[in-house]
């Protein structure tokens, strides 16, 4: 089967978590402070993959991840403030199911729509969930949010004894395992006959129907995993970020994740990856440079919109880039590296 | 007269759509291994007749009964699963997927690993190759790895028509399998359709345009006009009468 899209392989995927993991101690000595975003970029890109898949996918567009996103990230959060539970893992697991069942529910009505419509009730149950972290202070601590102590992984490091930046490190590879394997997974599911499935389903629903498919339970499935990978991405946010806050549940998360598809490329698998990486970088940079950053962030998705449609993996289909990789393969077949 | 059970029988069948009579009290029935051309003008109620006899729309009145089992009020997915498949009157697939992952998924879809997650579809070889050989029956191999608008509307239309046959039916329902096909193509399209067709042995209806075509390949012609059947024999009979001639074939045949 020829795949003309870039970098849809699991080869790309581990050269990504490669370069992720390579570029932190370089961005470290030379931009002190950067690096973070690295680990930042990697979390979110796990969300993404997760709207993606929904998205390029399965053809429904959601306005609401932020609201699994938020349920990982509070599940870590109340599990530490009211049974003092520090196991990350477990912490993700908590955070899964919460994710799983919320996307369950919602999805039993939601999937049954389309377009705008979908994505609203997504935006809606999301708003929902805002409203309830920001009233319920006393339970969720309300704005102030709830702190995040050091959390243990792998059932026994305990990382309390950490410093600053040992921490941030050691956490970095930690959740780039976590990228890793997650993004291969996705890698298996939008290219096993069930991905397929999606696509037909969203290219030709009837067809679908025509085949014996019940497109319902597979919208809902989609979803549901969709739902996971947000609900991962929440919880590993948390510790990095050592507070949970309402925003992780507010409609601009949602934005942010839509846009990091768009800007990475939804067509393309590593799309998604490559644009909450580039994403966070482009919010420091926005941030640093005026107070209204939002502004700069508009300006470049309706750039990105009108020029590259595509998004970044989009510019690889151009003549110049492809003349480039030529010229890489035949110096690789005459050198032999 | 056939005296065995009929894989199809449709006895008495209604849809109105408000005022609009699309099939009015419409009754035949389809034996095994039968190729039936279903003609009639625009507007006769042969897309409605099988959307009503695929699951696609549900029937005011009347009842549709498949190997003597009532099924009119069986939804789609569920009629596809006792051995009823349609094409469509547009090419209905996947646009953004190969031609072989589109019949590889219509295969997958019957042997049931539609819900297989964590393996690719390129290595569910056994699949693959029953596509290609799919493919082959109707000469589609050589394309098998474009995009469906890299290849040609003929193409398309076969594309259509083997995802149905892919899911292995007892009955077959091709909608206009030549539309949208220059006059020049259509005899080539339809004719790997029917050495498809007549290489599985599957009953089939198929609706068609074009009287050159119904007439050298039908066996059995159901000729509709206004929801109701006109006429419902072997095509020298259809061709012979009277009434048919006029609202059907504008006196081109007499």
């Amino acid at each position: 089967m020829v795949r003309r899209e870039i970098g849809n392989n699991i080869r790309s995927i581990v050269i990504v978590a490669v370069i992720a993991g390579l570029l932190y101690p370089v961005i470290s000595s030379i931009m002190p402070g950067w690096e973070v975003m690295l680990t930042y970029g990697i979390i979110l890109a796990i969300a993404a993959l997760g709207f993606n898949l929904l998205f390029n996918y399965t053809g429904l567009l959601s306005f609401g991840h932020a609201a699994f996103v938020g349920l990982g990230a509070y599940a870590v959060g109340l599990s530490v403030k009211y049974i003092g539970l520090r196991i990350l893992e477990v912490q993700v697991l908590i955070g899964v199911l919460l994710s799983a069942l919320l996307a369950l529910i919602v999805g039993f009505i939601a999937v049954r729509y389309r377009g705008i419509f979908f994505a609203i009730l997504m935006l809606v149950t999301a708003q929902i969930l805002w409203g309830f972290y920001v009233k319920f202070y006393h339970i969720t601590g309300g704005t102030d949010g709830i702190r995040i102590p050091r959390p243990t992984l792998f059932f026994i490091y305990d990382t309390t004894g950490l410093g600053y930046h040992a921490f941030n490190m050691v956490y970095h590879y930690y959740a780039l395992l976590w990228f890793t394997v997650l993004a291969i997974i996705m890698w298996y599911i939008v290219n096993s006959p069930f991905g397929y499935t999606l696509r037909v389903i969203k290219d030709a629903e009837t067809r679908a129907v025509a085949l014996g498919v019940n497109v319902n339970r597979y919208r809902l499935l989609a979803l549901v995993i969709s739902a996971i990978y947000a609900g991962i991405a929440g919880a590993l946010y948390a510790p990095i970020n050592r507070l949970v806050t309402p925003d992780l549940a507010y409609w601009t998360l949602s934005g942010k994740i839509v846009f990091m598809s768009i800007l990475g490329g939804t067509m393309y698998f590593l799309g998604p990856i490559i644009g909450a990486l580039t994403y966070v970088y482009l919010e420091t940079i926005a941030q640093r440079i005026t107070i209204h950053w939002y502004l700069i962030l508009g300006i470049t998705i309706i750039a990105i919109m009108f020029f590259m449609p595509r998004g970044l993996l989009g510019l690889t289909e151009l003549e110049g880039f492809k003349k480039m990789a030529r010229l890489f393969s035949a110096l690789r077949l005459q050198f032999k590296f | 007269m056939n005296t065995e059970t009929p894989l199809l029988e449709v006895s008495n069948l209604r849809k109105y759509f408000g005022g609009v009579r699309a099939v009015d009290g419409v009754s035949f029935r389809v034996y095994e291994g039968e190729l039936i051309f279903l003609i009639g003008p625009n507007g006769a109620g042969k897309t409605t007749l099988v959307n009503l006899v695929s699951g696609y729309l549900k029937p005011d009145s009347g009842l549709i009964a498949f190997n003597g089992r009532d099924i009119s009020r069986l939804d789609m997915a569920s009629r596809v699963k006792l051995g009823i498949a349609r094409s469509f009157q547009f090419v209905n697939v996947s646009w953004s997927i190969s031609l072989l992952e589109n019949i590889a998924i219509a295969i997958a879809s019957r042997r049931g690993i539609n819900l297989s997650m964590l393996r690719s579809l390129e290595s569910h070889t056994d699949v693959i190759e029953e596509a290609i050989q799919l493919a082959k029956l109707v000469g589609l191999e050589k394309n098998l790895d474009k995009l469906p608008l890299e290849v040609s509307q003929g193409d398309r239309k076969i594309l259509d028509v083997v995802m149905t046959l892919a899911l292995k039916p007892k009955l077959l329902l091709l909608d206009e399998p030549t539309s949208g096909v220059s006059t020049r193509d259509k005899f080539d399209i339809i004719d790997r359709i029917v050495s498809a067709i007549k290489a599985t042995g599957i009953s089939s209806i198929i609706v068609e345009h074009d009287m050159d075509i119904v007439f050298s390949y039908a066996n059995r012609i159901i000729a509709m006009h206004s929801g109701r059947i006109l006429a419902d024999g072997p095509p020298e009979d259809v061709r012979s009468r009277e009434d048919v001639r006029a609202v059907l074939l504008g006196g081109l045949y007499a």
